[in-house]
């Protein structure tokens, strides 16, 4: 599978610089970087998700593999999502003149952050396994609940700078052909090097678990 | 900052951010698994 991911990966860069041509609307060649920034934060949503999800099983089955994953989500959602913050500070700059322009979605992202860093700072507090799963457990519970209002709700109640979201306020697609067709394929394959990434860290997780080693 | 050197610097960062992370898990799987 991961020779595939790749694969798809290498084409998506071509595409994404040779074949698909630029939006209008944005300065110079600046509208490509929608082709990794938005996978960015794709996961990032994805991973905080899957946290949420392995956190509520946990809860229900006591079982601490599910912890170990949710505690993986986290950690690999904050990578992306800080890879997301960066590269979107990087578009203001040449978009809007400066790094940083306390733009709703930039607020959101960034208390997204600290969200879910108090979250690993949480279970480094706790040395008892079993009571270390159950309060970060809960607290992930909580940050699943706020986190859709962070990413989808309060970035379209109030006036932002940031380019419209591929379904746009209007509820239509208006993205050129091929511009779609690589972000679409884009999205897939930077979904797949999470997954990628995901396993191999919860298969890590579970050696480090069964050597004692697992915090 | 010009266009193509943002769309430069953001490759950058994330494929050698994403670069890093993949190396760092791989040797530490790596080590536990010879053990």
């Amino acid at each position: 599978m991961s020779i595939v991911v790749y694969v798809w990966i290498l084409l998506c860069l071509a595409a994404a610089f040779v074949w698909s041509p630029t939006a209008a609307h944005f300065i110079g060649q600046s509208s490509r970087i929608v082709f990794f920034h938005v996978p960015m934060a794709w996961i990032a949503t994805l991973a905080f998700l899957l946290s949420g999800w392995h956190s509520l099983r946990y809860l229900n089955t006591r079982n601490l593999t599910h912890d170990r994953k949710a505690k993986v989500a986290v950690r690999q959602g904050l990578l992306f999502a800080l890879l997301a913050t960066v590269t979107g500070s990087i578009f203001a700059k040449v978009m809007w003149g400066a790094f940083w322009n306390w733009d709703p979605r930039e607020i959101s992202i960034t208390m997204l952050l600290f969200i879910y860093a108090a979250y690993l700072v949480l279970r480094s507090a706790v040395d008892d396994p079993v009571r270390r799963a159950h309060l970060a457990a809960v607290y992930a519970c909580f940050a699943f609940v706020a986190m859709p209002f962070f990413v989808f709700i309060i970035p379209r109640v109030y006036f932002s700078l940031h380019p419209d979201t591929l379904l746009n306020a209007r509820g239509k697609i208006e993205m050129q052909g091929r511009i779609l067709a690589t972000f679409l394929g884009s999205l897939a394959g930077f979904t797949g090097l999470f997954t990628l990434l995901y396993r191999l860290e919860c298969r890590l997780e579970e050696i480090l678990y069964a050597e004692g080693e697992s915090a | 900052m010009s266009d193509l050197f943002a769309l430069g610097l953001v490759n950058a960062i994330i494929w050698t951010g994403l670069f890093l992370y993949f190396i760092y898990l791989n040797g530490k799987m790596r080590r536990l698994e010879k053990r």
